[in-house]
């Protein structure tokens, strides 16, 4: 990144505290904050290590509950062979 | 949203369509809930059975939060027909992680060891704050999606998933797991 590139970007950092950053920050790392200043939240998070660190432990939380449940392949083939199943009329719809 | 369904597609067409590609996310959200893969194929199943009974009437809208929809009512209706069971998580068998290749002893150790602590503060949630979790984190729904799945409005979802995973940062933090939250 160029000098100008790095002062943009604390300058763009400054534009929203980290309280201000705290309160929309999940909603930003669930891709669900649009926002035009979400740009910003972005800067701040690149420059403030302790939102860093703070956005790094949700990533982390997020990442676990999904991972928490991971299906055996079995489970999924057997599923979709019993959708396709059911999509070509092969089951009837009461599972007979 | 606009959606484009022809008048004339079959229900096969349809259940193709909107059923089929979302398998991979209702065992997923099913596993979580019954914590047991039998049954979350079972309910799986069922949902699907279902689905493609009622996909007529379906206007191609937010398929994955309809189908979820279906997927709650339907373990609710089970649970009906037999004796609620404590449903816990010793019932759940872990994957093999290192077996699968990948990944080293240690970074198994360290990744399960947070994996469970954050599943244990999963449990321990009230159920309103689970349900959301299940949708958003573990379904994959955004939250218009799931909005659309519990029947909540949207504000109520976002802040519900927020403070659910707050409740687990927390008991994250008491158990030393994460640093404390920044002053």
């Amino acid at each position: 990144m160029s000098i100008l590139g790095i002062i943009r970007r604390h300058r763009d950092a400054r534009k929203m505290s980290c309280a201000e950053v705290g309160e929309v920050l999940q909603q930003y790392l669930d891709g669900e904050y649009d926002s035009d200043r979400a740009p910003l939240v972005r800067a701040h998070l690149e420059v403030c290590k302790r939102c860093g660190l703070e956005a790094s432990v949700y990533t982390d939380i997020k990442e676990a509950l999904a991972h928490q449940v991971e299906p055996p392949v079995e489970s999924r083939d057997r599923l979709r062979e019993f959708g396709e199943r059911i999509a070509h009329g092969d089951i009837s719809a009461d599972g007979a | 949203m606009d959606i484009d369904v022809p008048t004339s597609e079959s229900a096969s067409a349809r259940f193709e369509r909107w059923v089929l590609p979302e398998v991979d996310v209702l065992l997923r959200v099913a596993q979580s809930i019954t914590r047991n893969t039998h049954d979350a194929e079972d309910l799986v199943q069922d949902t699907m059975l279902r689905a493609y009974r009622s996909i007529d009437s379906f206007d191609g809208r937010y398929p994955r939060a309809w189908l979820l929809t279906i997927l709650r009512n339907t373990e609710i209706n089970r649970h009906r027909r037999r004796r609620p069971s404590l449903l816990t998580a010793a019932q759940q068998t872990l994957p093999d992680p290192i077996a699968d290749g990948g990944a080293t002893a240690e970074s198994v150790v360290v990744d399960l060891t947070f994996e469970s602590a954050v599943e244990d503060a999963f449990e321990h949630l009230s159920d309103d704050f689970r349900e959301v979790v299940e949708l958003v984190d573990i379904g994959g729904l955004s939250y218009a999606e799931a909005a659309e799945a519990a029947d909540i409005p949207e504000g109520t979802v976002m802040s519900r998933l927020h403070r659910a995973r707050k409740q687990v940062r927390t008991r994250l933090e008491k158990q030393g797991y994460v640093a404390g939250r920044p002053r």
